[in-house]
């Protein structure tokens, strides 16, 4: 499903971000992508749905390779994807409905879907009760969530998220964690960028470790959860 | 079904996106409404004085009037066989002093002062289209002059084409600063559009993070700008209106000649549609110079991220 090659990504001349990247993730895999602050997590979630190209090697995810696609078929590979920026990127003038449902608007849904699936989605991040609330009348937290249930919304085929409970609780971080595995025994392939040490202890998945834009290492999930 | 369902929707999110961004579309909408009342109200003014010289054009006919005392019965009978005349009316000495007592006040005291003299009887004749113009007219009038009993002739067409030369230069005058004016309103409201669009230029950059195809975010914007700028023209359409209904009733004690104008009636639909046309075209071409401004921004936006510009 994702497949890096020799991927290095430097901004400007002098600043490596990645260098040599290699690694395979399979279709329907769940796995944490973790490092300290710095090490390059974001700029691989960015590399993976096209909003910046590598400076060298090769991504294929799937089965577009990003470094050769045309700026047309951009949009179509973003819609087969759910992402969850570490920002949120909410847009402020729509209210968390419109948010959510933008997404399925773009697919050209009808609107009696958009409203089942937009409700439905937020309903599982818990916040049904605040459809028509503007992002800015929300906490944190719940921003963070509303990104969530728009990452989910298209029931994508991969969801990349970073950093998804970083201004949550940890119950809610729980909570949302246990959301990203059923999502996942859907068939939704899940890249999850954390640096929470204690949730990926507790979720017993695939890590892999950057830092310092290098890949560390990669260990495999304890087979006792491989078969979910 | 499909297209129908696709354009309820696209309408719908325009509404909604006009509602939401109101504040911005209402400036919008008051720049081009403006400069439009402006070019308008130069277009309203052409078409009044167009409509007013072509009245005169056709009220405008050739007087011959008889000598003190004379008769125009021989001239009227071969006047009425001439091909050059569509019509011949003849005015008798009575109906001439009417009418002219009925056309000022002082009338009355002018013709006591002439000595109670009645005024020559004459026969207005209708002259043939092809032979209107100026010089031509002028002939014709001449030729009637040693008419048995003709003491003198008047031709309208001679003071008229005074007035219609300087009709044509205030045409030309009001339609260049017309063009300009609504240049000028075009681009100010252009910007506006562009700048209501970059200030949600971080919208619509997430709204491609997510996967909206430019066009999916283009069709609506434009349309956004094409109902902003046809609102505009209805806006200022119906300001002119409200001017022009006193206008024509007399308000405000303007020249009567312009009142005169005015009530000859307000922009035909021709001109309706002109304004109309204008309005939404500014309204759609200002969207589509904001969207590539977002579209040129992302990319410079881009190279930034990307480190490609150092
Ligand atoms: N647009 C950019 N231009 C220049 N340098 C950048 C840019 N984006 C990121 N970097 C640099 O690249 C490195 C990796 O950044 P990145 O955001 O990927 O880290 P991260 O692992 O996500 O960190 P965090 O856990 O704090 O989110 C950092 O040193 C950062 O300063
Ligand atoms: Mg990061």
């Amino acid at each position: 499903m994702i497949v890096l090659n020799h991927v290095g990504k430097q901004y400007g001349r002098m600043h490596t971000a990645l260098a040599d990247v290699n690694f395979h993730i399979q279709a329907g895999e769940f796995v944490f992508l973790t490092g300290p602050s710095g090490a390059g997590k974001s700029s691989l979630l960015k590399l993976l749905f096209r909003q910046q190209v590598p400076t060298s090697g090769e991504i294929r995810l799937a089965g577009h390779r990003l470094g050769e696609m045309p700026e047309k078929e951009i949009p179509v590979l973003r819609r087969k994807m759910g992402v969850v920026f570490q920002d949120f990127k909410l847009i402020h003038s729509m209210t968390v409905f419109e948010n959510v449902a933008f997404v399925l608007r773009i697919m050209g849904v009808s609107f009696p879907e958009q409203k089942n699936r937009a409700f439905r989605a937020l309903k599982m991040v818990g916040l049904q009760h605040k459809l028509s609330n503007f992002p800015l009348q929300l906490s944190g937290g719940e921003q963070q969530r509303v990104a969530i249930a728009r990452a989910l919304v298209n029931d994508p085929l991969v969801l990349l998220a970073d950093e998804p409970t970083g201004n949550l609780d940890p119950d809610l971080a729980q909570e949302i964690m246990s959301l990203f595995e059923r999502i996942n025994g859907q068939g939704t392939t899940v890249l999850v960028a954390t640096h929470d040490r204690s949730l990926i202890q507790r979720m017993k998945k695939r890590v892999l470790g950057l830092e310092h834009g290098h890949l560390a290492f990669d260990t495999p999930a304890p087979s006792s959860t491989l078969a979910v | 079904m499909i297209p129908f369902r696709l354009l309820a929707i696209l309408l719908r999110d325009v509404a909604r996106d006009l509602l939401r961004h109101r504040g911005q579309h209402l400036l919008v909408v008051l720049t081009l409404a403006s400069g439009l009342l402006l070019a308008g109200g130069g277009l309203l003014a052409v078409e009044s004085l167009d409509r007013w010289v072509s009245r005169m054009e056709s009220m405008a006919k050739v007087t011959v009037f008889a000598t003190e005392g004379g008769h125009l019965d021989e001239a009227e009978a071969s006047l009425r066989r001439d091909p050059r005349f569509r019509g011949v009316r003849r005015v008798s000495a009575k109906e001439a002093t009417e009418r002219f007592l009925a056309s000022s006040r002082e009338a009355g005291l002018l013709l006591e002062s002439l000595g109670g003299e009645p005024l020559p009887e004459s026969l207005e004749l209708d002259i043939r289209p092809d032979l209107v113009a100026e010089r031509r007219a002028i002939e014709v009038g001449e030729s009637l002059r040693y008419m048995p009993g003709v003491g003198d002739v008047v031709v309208d067409h001679e003071r008229l084409s005074a007035l219609q030369r300087s009709a044509r230069v205030v045409r030309s005058a009001v339609s260049l600063m017309g063009v300009i004016l609504l240049l000028a309103a075009g681009f100010s409201t252009g910007n506006v559009i562009r700048m209501s669009i970059l200030s949600r230029e971080e919208e619509i950059g997430i709204m491609r993070l997510v996967g909206a195809s430019e066009s999916f975010i283009r069709t609506p914007l434009l349309l956004e700008g094409a109902l902003l700028g046809l609102a505009a023209s209805a806006l200022s359409m119906l300001a002119l209106l409200g001017l022009w209904l006193p206008l024509q009733r007399g308000a405000w004690g303007l020249p009567p000649l312009f009142v005169e104008m005015a009530r000859l009636g307000f922009f035909s639909p021709r001109s309706i549609i002109l304004l109309g046309t204008v309005g939404t075209l500014t309204g759609a071409l200002g969207a589509l110079w904001g969207f590539w401004s977002t579209q040129r921004s992302q990319r410079r936006l881009a190279a930034v991220d990307q480190g490609t510009e150092a």
